[in-house]
């Protein structure tokens, strides 16, 4: 392996639980990958599958209830799980950013945009106040923020959607993170901005060479974005592979099924008027899930093996979890 | 005089529902003792749905969609403008003259969880429009209501069940047995599938399309889903800051739009395809404020074709295409190649 390929971030076994009033439940089920440096890894799924949560574990921001069980979470050489917590608080938000969904509940309705940003560098940063308030006006410029040296002093609700997005990137990008893990950042923003936050995350990378881990049930945009795609369903990965060949020939039932339903509402029209393909039942509930395959009951190729926990199956860089794949040898 | 059998020509002639100069303003105050002003949600639209057909309503939120497609039902009150249903002028008429149109025009929502009352059983919610319109009595209502449940994939065991025992799409499925409860002709789908997954999605999109074609339903679809709207809807508008800049069928629409900013919209629809290289057509800056938008085009400040003059000065009116049918923009320098 290169020096360029070392992994950012490599998760293994990773397993947290959750406490409900009817018992303990796994939401994130032995979830390992890597995010290469400087690289673009996106985790897809369906609401409930556990994508948010596994993030929330790496970042140790879990609600109480929550507990991680097992796994290691390397960043950078140090497992994060075994840290303490002021240590942990000194790496989020310098070398570990997050961007969420709605930056309209991450940021602080009551303080200006530009003094949010000042706090995130001086928190990290020796520099002084008058320092800081300049580095907070040129990355305001950077995520392309119009007349940065005035909006630095508005509040949220003076901006828009797409600019307080921008300004949460601003703040995550403030110390030059080495991976930046972005959760479903684009979801409650339009299409023509959405393009242009996907831009900033590729710009980002160029210039400070930040790793993005994507968080998002959006195929289109993995699609555009991702070099690496992992799929989750029901707590667990179904499927590890590079982006292109993920299109071309996805190995998981589910995986393609997804592909399926999505390319068939194009824009492109191949498909008008007729009717969907459709992936029967939905996605067991945490407390209900059935034995072996977590799929199996909405599976068309569902057999007797599935009734037993699949096995992960690897060939030429690709992974999933079906019994399939290791049945039939091409 | 006509006669009554040219009457009845125009009558099958006639769309379902036409929609004339429709304006909405909304008080917008500014200060203690400032001069309230005025933000144009809905900006001098005009529009039609025939019988059976739909149209999709798209633009980007704040664009005004869910407000026209609410002033068309009068659940908003439009500022100016004429709504014209089956014939007949339901603008100047009171709530309660409103009440058997209601019957007519229905919506479904897109929050499945905040559009039904938690405290009513799901039997109850999908009675209610069948009570109030005295469609039925006594035990012919739970008849309808297991008849209509039925109909979007609802079993009658969930009658006696609350709406928060149910999953998204299920809810969706309540909301839209409510709906077609009073068998209406007309149907506002406000971003019905845009809260559901995607497995879940293909099965509302299904069931909407097999009831328009048993019900001749005409749906006026409201998305920024641009993949949804091309896979169900006939004909396609798009909405700009209040305006609509573009219309005509959704396949002309879709592979050979005329209007610049119809253009960058779907250029930037995401493709999930990875080797296919997308060229995003990228567009300066944000949408205006309704509340100032720009003179002349309401596009022209982020629009490649501004030509500084016309553009500034003087909102281009929606007018016929060449090429196509039925196919009408609004710019002074429409641009007419296939995407």
């Amino acid at each position: 392996m290169n020096e360029s390929s070392r992994p950012v971030l490599a998760i293994r076994g990773l397993s947290t639980e959750v406490q409900t009033r009817r018992g303990v439940f796994r939401a994130v089920d032995d979830v390992s990958f890597t995010v290469p440096a400087a690289g673009k890894v996106a985790l897809v799924g369906e609401s409930g599958s556990g994508k948010t949560m596994t993030a929330l574990s790496v970042l140790r921001l879990t609600d109480p209830g929550v507990r991680i069980v097992a796994g290691v979470v390397e960043f950078k050489g140090q497992d994060l799980l075994l840290l303490r917590e002021n240590q942990m608080r000194h790496l989020r938000g310098s070398e570990l950013a997050m961007v969420f969904q709605e930056p309209m509940t991450s940021l602080n309705p009551m303080l200006s945009v530009g003094y949010q940003i000042v706090e995130t560098l001086r928190a990290h940063q020796k520099i002084s106040r008058k320092q800081a308030k300049q580095r907070a006006v040129e990355l305001l410029h950077r995520v392309g923020i119009p007349s940065p040296s005035t909006r630095v002093d508005a509040y949220p609700h003076q901006l828009s959607g797409g600019m307080r997005q921008r300004v949460m990137i601003a703040i995550a990008m403030g110390c030059r993170p080495s991976l930046m893990i972005a959760d479903e950042p684009t979801t409650a923003l339009d299409v023509t901005i959405q393009g242009q936050i996907l831009d900033l995350f590729e710009q980002i990378r160029e210039q400070d060479g930040t790793a993005t881990w994507l968080i998002t049930h959006d195929l289109g945009v993995v699609a555009g974005f991702a070099e690496h795609v992992l799929v989750m369903y029901a707590g667990q990965i179904v499927e590890s592979s590079p982006v292109k060949e993920l299109f071309r020939s996805p190995l998981h039932p589910y995986t393609q099924a997804l592909i399926q339903c999505v390319s068939a509402v194009g824009v492109d029209g191949t498909t008008r008027h007729t009717r969907l393909p459709l992936v029967e039942g939905r996605i067991a509930d945490i407390e209900s899930r059935p034995s072996g395959c977590r799929f199996r009951p909405r599976c068309p190729r569902a057999h007797e093996a599935c009734l037993e926990d699949p096995p992960w199956v690897e060939k030429a860089g690709r992974g999933a979890r079906c019994v399939l794949l290791s049945e039939k040898e091409p | 005089m006509t006669g009554a059998s040219a009457d009845n020509a125009s009558m099958k002639r006639r769309p379902l529902l036409q929609v004339e100069r429709l304006s909405k303003l909304f008080a917008v105050s500014s200060g203690l003792w400032g001069k309230p002003s005025f933000a144009r949600a809905v900006d001098d639209v005009t529009l039609h749905v025939r019988h059976a057909e739909t149209l999709a309503l798209v633009g980007e939120s704040g664009c005004g969609k869910t407000t026209l497609g609410r002033c068309i039902l009068r659940l908003i009150e439009p500022t100016f403008g004429r709504i014209v249903f089956e014939g007949k002028d339901l603008s100047p008429l009171s709530q309660r003259q409103l009440r058997p149109f209601r019957k007519q025009m229905q919506i479904i929502f897109q929050d499945p969880y905040a559009s039904l009352n938690p405290r009513m059983r799901i039997g109850d919610i999908v009675a209610e429009g069948i009570r109030i319109h005295r469609l039925a009595s006594g035990s012919e209502v739970m008849d309808r209501v297991v008849a209509v449940l039925d109909s979007v994939g609802l079993s009658r065991d969930v009658i006696m069940r609350y709406p928060h025992e149910f999953s998204a799409g299920q809810r969706q499925r309540v909301g839209m047995a409510r709906a077609l409860a009073v068998e209406p002709s007309f149907m506002v789908c406000d971003e019905p599938v845009s809260a559901l997954d995607v497995s879940v999605r293909a099965h509302i999109l299904n069931l909407l399309q097999d009831l328009q074609e048993k019900r001749k339903i005409a749906y006026l679809f409201i998305s920024h889903d641009l993949g949804v709207v091309r896979h169900l809807s006939h004909r396609t508008a798009v909405m700009y800051l209040g305006k609509i800049v573009e219309v005509g069928p959704t396949d002309d629409v879709f592979s050979g739009p005329w209007h610049p900013y119809s253009r960058a919209l779907l250029s930037a629809v995401p493709v999930a395809d990875p080797e296919r290289k997308q060229l995003r057509m990228v567009l300066e800056g944000e949408v205006p404020s309704p509340i100032s938008p720009p003179s002349g085009c309401p596009f022209h400040p982020r629009c490649p074709k501004n030509d500084g003059v016309d553009c500034v000065q003087r909102m281009p009116p929606l007018r016929e295409m060449p090429e196509g049918v039925h196919h009408r923009v609004a710019c002074w320098h429409p641009e007419g190649r296939t995407m």
